[in-house]
């Protein structure tokens, strides 16, 4: 029986999901990227070829920021934006979703759904402010793992109120709210608030969040998260059980209506890739032009934005 | 100075006036030379001879502006105020000249005329071309007279009509006839829409999704009647023919959803962007607005661009 690989290049972690004809998630892997994406994605293709064997692949997609190099580096059948990928899962998983509300590492997005149809989205723009990595950094700040984050934040009695705008504003007056004696509960639970309302006025302005909601993204995990939204908002959120790999899902999903697939083998995760970077210098745009090298042969070329670097590639 | 070198930043109203300003002063016998197309390099020298609280489009612009002053004997920065009445630039680009000097310590004569309806009615275009006429040595009144000549040309020649002179630069972007793919209109203010570094090549992205992008100069009265929808008469010049853009591409059965290109500091885009899509948008059309500034990444439009098209496509039904 053939199967379908999903691969989500984030920002900050790397998602690979194998799924049945049926999307019947049916191995997953969701590891740090550690600003090494290729590196991610080979360990993750071997630690699935060790625990499911050489299984047939009928088709791959790819999705996150990352997606086009994934294609490059494992070769991809489709290749879509976080947006449709996430999209996607949720309506396979909930039909009659309405609402996604989906929290990265470092950008956040909330997609309107009306009878299994995008109606409209937005996401966040530069400022990653409310999105997993400032939630890390402050608990990195405050000695607490990330995982913890979610518990004490329930345990709060009277969460602080902290300015969630903007992290470096966020954590001046965290600091300001510890000194005047906020115990850590409270200053989690504050935070939680902080980020809730940061994405709410920033994606959920003059948008309507209507029931069913699905909350996914790796932010899903918290749970602080989740009863601040819930309290923001008056309505129930849903955490599906497999919240962090829901963009990967997606693009498997949207894979198995492939014919002939391009992957290029499990192979992949032994090549000996590596990437360089150079500026080419023939127009004032200097463009940063990234290449993948299979040992000494460049197997892909991206960044140019006239496309003739793009176009060499063996 | 008898034949002096002319330059024009590529920027703002550029992509408005351009062909009239450049016969204008070759007309005038003068040699006209306009900057190049923002490419990396302009933007950066824009960057740092700008302050942070101006917009992308103003910082682009004096970018152009430095790699442009060397080569001129005068630059040709005009002050345009009003178009019409009752119509007014935003005060960004009214202060251009003011903010281009304060920003450079060595710059060649700035030629500022003014432009301004609102004050001088049908002797704008006097007004406006008198200094420049006195900076050439030239009679103010065959200055004058060979302005309006171009401007009636292909309008009126009143003052007014100077506003619809503009044209619109270097796109192919009508509404093709009977056309299967997906059609989306696509408003902003020219100088940020035609501006291909500053818009990421939009138009050539969209079209090699498989959509066709389509842009327009709204007329006169599909301007009266977009005004008569919202409930105050927008006063501020482009951005009055962003709304009606939006308006026509709205009512169109043959376009399919409508991009609204904004640059993040703009003040006049928040409040016409807020009234599209409120006011406008009754058929509730997919809309979308895509807000440019220098740390936007060329990854983050596509990925709202390529999900745009999939949700009108309906992807996910």
């Amino acid at each position: 029986m053939k199967a379908f690989l999903g691969i989500d290049v984030g920002s900050v972690t790397t998602k690979v999901v194998l799924i049945d004809q049926f999307g019947t998630v049916l191995w997953n892997s969701y590891r740090k990227t550690q600003g090494q994406p290729i590196r991610a994605l080979q360990s993750a293709c071997a630690a699935l070829r060790q625990d499911m064997g050489d299984v047939e692949i009928g088709g791959v997609g790819t999705t996150g920021s990352g997606r086009k190099l994934a294609d490059h580096v494992v070769g991809a059948d489709t290749v879509k934006n976080e947006i449709t990928a996430h999209a996607l899962s949720a309506i396979h998983l909930v039909p009659n979703v309405r609402t996604i509300v989906e929290i990265g590492g470092q950008d956040s997005k909330l997609i309107l759904i009306r009878n299994r149809v995008v109606t409209d989205f937005s996401m966040n723009t530069v400022c990653a402010a409310g999105t997993g990595s400032f939630l890390e950094h402050q608990a990195t700040r405050l000695g607490i793992s990330i995982g913890e984050l979610g518990s004490y934040a329930l345990a709060a009695s009277s969460p602080a109120r902290i300015a969630g705008r903007c992290t470096v504003f966020a954590e001046s007056d965290m600091i300001h709210k510890q000194q005047m004696g906020h115990n850590l509960e409270d200053i989690v639970a504050g935070l939680c608030d902080a980020l809730v309302r940061n994405y709410l006025n920033n994606l959920a302005r003059g948008k309507e969040i209507s029931e069913p909601v699905i909350f996914q993204g790796g932010v899903a995990a918290n749970p602080g998260i989740k009863a601040s939204f819930e309290r923001e908002t008056g309505k129930e959120f849903i955490v599906p059980p497999h919240y962090p790999i829901m963009g990967a899902v997606g693009v498997a999903l949207l894979a198995r209506d492939t014919r002939c697939t391009r992957f290029r083998g499990w192979s992949v995760a032994e090549q000996q890739l590596s990437t360089s970077s150079f500026y080419c210098g023939d127009c004032p745009n200097s463009c940063g032009v990234i290449e993948i090298n299979d040992c000494d042969r460049v197997i892909a070329r991206w960044g140019d934005s006239c496309g003739k670097w793009g176009a060499q590639r063996e | 100075m008898k034949h002096p070198r002319i330059g024009i930043p590529r920027g703002l109203l550029f992509y408005s006036y351009a062909d009239l300003w450049m016969s204008f002063f070759r007309d005038l016998g003068c040699e006209v030379i306009a900057s190049p197309e923002t490419n990396a390099e302009i933007l950066k020298e824009g960057l740092r001879h700008t302050v942070s609280d101006l917009c992308l489009p103003v910082k682009t612009f004096l970018g152009h502006v430095a790699v442009l002053k060397e080569d001129v004997d005068l630059l040709f920065i005009p002050r345009h105020v009003s178009m019409e009445q009752e119509s007014y630039m935003c005060p960004k680009m009214i202060g251009l000249p003011d903010v281009t000097r304060a920003c450079f310590a060595h710059l060649p004569q700035v030629l500022d005329p003014l432009f301004h309806v609102k004050q001088f009615g049908d002797k704008a275009a006097d007004e406006f071309t008198r200094p420049i006429a006195k900076a050439l040595s030239l009679s103010p009144v065959r200055t004058a007279e060979s302005f309006r000549k171009l401007m009636s040309e292909s309008f009126g020649g009143t003052a007014e009509r100077y506003r619809q002179a503009c044209s619109v630069l270097s796109e192919d972007t009508a509404v093709p006839p009977a056309s299967k793919k997906i059609c989306i209109g696509i408003i902003g203010r020219p100088y940020l829409l035609f501006d291909r570094y500053l818009s990421k090549n939009l138009f050539s992205f969209v079209r090699k999704l498989g959509a066709n992008p389509v842009s327009l100069r709204p007329a006169e009265t599909e301007i009266r009647e977009a005004m008569t929808i919202i409930p105050k008469w927008v006063y501020w010049d482009m951005g009055k023919e962003v709304v009606a853009s939006a308006h026509v591409f709205f009512k169109d059965d043959r376009i399919d959803g409508v991009i609204n290109v904004c640059s993040a500091a703009c003040g006049p885009d928040s409040f016409t962007g807020d009234l599209i899509r409120k006011r406008l948008n009754q058929r509730n059309k997919p809309y979308m607005t895509l807000s440019i500034d220098e740390h936007a990444s060329d990854a983050g439009i596509q990925t709202r661009v390529e999900a745009f098209i999939d949700m009108i496509a309906k992807v996910t039904a």
